[in-house]
């Protein structure tokens, strides 16, 4: 079971981010079986379907050859959360294992549908109706023996999502719901690591012609200082007409989701090679081939996920029952 | 995930303009306040009830006051819709009252969309006062603050041409009785966009 990792039991602990913030490293550990905690958590490390094939450190070391040995312990000891594992989250995922991370967990409540087919590269048409994280973490475990990964088949906010964020090096944002993308970034926020958003889109004309003229993706990195994800523009309940194309079914593209992947894997590289600095927004633009990377700045004080007050407010969320009471029920009746 | 810290200054607020409101809790770990009432200032027989959706004050809200009401006359103000099944179903995922009944639980059954803040794309939290004023609002002339509605959805439906603002207008028509705009409105929309979830409600 792997929420006994130090995990707090009692809600009120759970935000207490553990006494050291170094990630912590992790062995792999192989038995047969398979096994499922209460909480719906997979251990593939447990899998039964490790085998001798299983690519050995050694062979993957060409993809961390060029790496400084500090980035390359940073990379082997961080443990990486990814919330959504759609197109982009998928190949976030193999690029992760490829490039020597050795602790993943996936988060998504989906299962693989026909339509994920045309950019889901470890799925089969016989995976359809399968957890996408089982699908995924099948496929990572059979090919890297050291890899530990973990499966959360729960929406996000949910106590186990937020469990394995407190231990978590930093966390990818690969989710379609703009609510549930602030969500987590003001989780991410308390909890104090930083979280890398992703997103691809087609850009629609506006009326009467709306037809796809453009396609892109970004890159947004949230962290503690620097602007949330409202900030970068993002309005929760805003009009999103740019982006929704009035096709059956709406179109993706594998490509997009590869790069947009990549290029957040470059920018985690950077931040846990502590050279990234600034910089926190990369933009590709599809049509005109570039990709742009800027620091966009908070410029709202009062803003109550980056603003000045804005630890208090990432404090105030998820109270116990007992809190709510006493602070609400003072200056009104609770019912 | 609501930033309670907000709500709580707002009902501060609510109470130093005369409001008694109410603060029903939900089960919810991320969204423990599942509704707030209060009473009309304008009518005294009227309560509003106000589903307090997850991520409140991280987020635009406020678009959904229900109303309990012993006058039968209001079945039939302008706006006033009973909430079905259905639409209980489909915005269950943002409000915690929904999805725990509260809000049946506490006799309440109508519902007004109600809209005080058209700016966007920026994002802009205006909060419990700000409701509370245009609540009385539509009570004292719920046509009035229906048109406003329509308009404004028409305007962005032709600005943008996003379903979303076409299905408002559509709803905001058939709220002022015009059933046949209201359906042609409907049509036009699953026809542009049928995978647009919001037109299976009809």
């Amino acid at each position: 079971m792997n929420l006994g990792r130090g995990g707090a039991q009692n809600p009120e602990d759970l935000w207490q981010r553990p006494a050291s913030n170094s990630p912590r490293r992790f062995s792999a550990s192989r038995s047969a079986g398979r096994e499922r905690d209460q909480a719906g958590v997979v251990d593939m490390s447990l899998r039964d379907d490790a085998d001798s094939e299983a690519a050995t450190p050694a062979a993957m070391l060409r993809n961390m050859l060029w790496m400084a040995p500090p980035l390359r312990m940073r990379v082997e000891e961080s443990r990486l959360v990814i919330v959504g594992v759609g197109g982009t989250g998928s190949f976030v995922s193999i690029y992760a294992a490829h490039l020597g991370f050795q602790h993943i967990v996936l988060c998504d409540p989906d299962v693989l549908s026909a339509t994920n087919l045309n950019r889901y590269v470890p799925a089969e048409p016989s995976h359809v109706g399968r957890a996408k994280t089982s699908v995924l973490a099948s496929f990572l475990s059979k090919r890297f023996s050291n890899l530990r990964v973990q499966t959360l088949e729960e929406r996000f906010p949910s106590l186990a999502i937020e469990r394995e964020l407190l231990h978590a090096t930093a966390v990818i944002g690969c989710l379609d719901a703009v609510p549930d993308r602030i969500a987590l970034d003001v989780m991410a926020r308390r909890i104090g690591i930083p979280l890398l958003d992703l997103g691809v889109g087609f850009r629609v004309s506006p009326p009467p012609d709306r037809v796809v003229d453009g396609a892109g993706g970004q890159v947004l990195v949230s962290r503690r200082g620097g602007p949330c994800l409202r900030c970068f523009g993002f309005a929760v309940d805003g009009d999103a007409a740019s982006y929704f194309v009035d096709i059956t079914p709406d179109p993706s593209s594998i490509v997009l989701n590869g790069v947009i992947a990549g290029l957040a894997m470059e920018c985690l590289l950077a931040e846990l090679a502590q050279e990234l600095g600034p910089t926190n927004r990369i933009v590709l633009d599809r049509r005109e081939l570039t990709v742009v990377s800027d620091t966009v700045v908070s410029d709202d004080p009062t803003c109550n996920m980056c603003g000045e007050g804005a630890p208090a407010h990432w404090q105030a969320v998820a109270p116990v029952r007992s809190t709510i009471e006493r602070e609400l029920g003072a200056i009104c009746r609770t019912g | 995930m609501q930033d309670w810290l907000s709500l709580r200054d707002e009902l501060s607020s609510l109470t130093s303009a005369g409001q008694e409101p109410t603060v029903c809790l939900s089960h919810d770990r991320y969204s423990p306040v599942a509704a707030v009432e209060w009473q009309s200032l304008a009518r005294s027989d009227l309560s509003f009830h106000v589903p307090i959706p997850d991520l409140y004050a991280f987020a635009r809200s406020g678009s959904i006051v229900m109303l309990r009401s012993a006058a039968e006359r209001d079945r039939e103000q302008c706006g006033v819709r009973l909430l079905q099944p259905r639409e209980v179903d489909w915005h269950s995922y943002r409000f915690a009252d929904l999805r725990e009944n509260g809000w049946r639980e506490r006799g309440f059954s109508m519902y007004v969309a109600m809209r005080y803040d058209w700016s966007f794309p920026a994002w802009e939290h205006t909060g419990l006062g700000g409701l509370a004023v245009v609540c009385d609002e539509w009570v004292e002339n719920p046509k009035s603050h229906v048109l406003r509605v329509r308009d404004a959805c028409r305007e962005q439906w032709d600005r943008l041409g996003s379903p979303w603002w076409l299905h408002r207008w559509a709803m905001a028509e058939r709220d002022l009785g015009n059933d046949a705009e209201a359906s042609r409105l409907f049509v036009l929309g699953r026809k542009r966009s049928p995978w647009w979830d919001e037109y299976a409600l009809g």
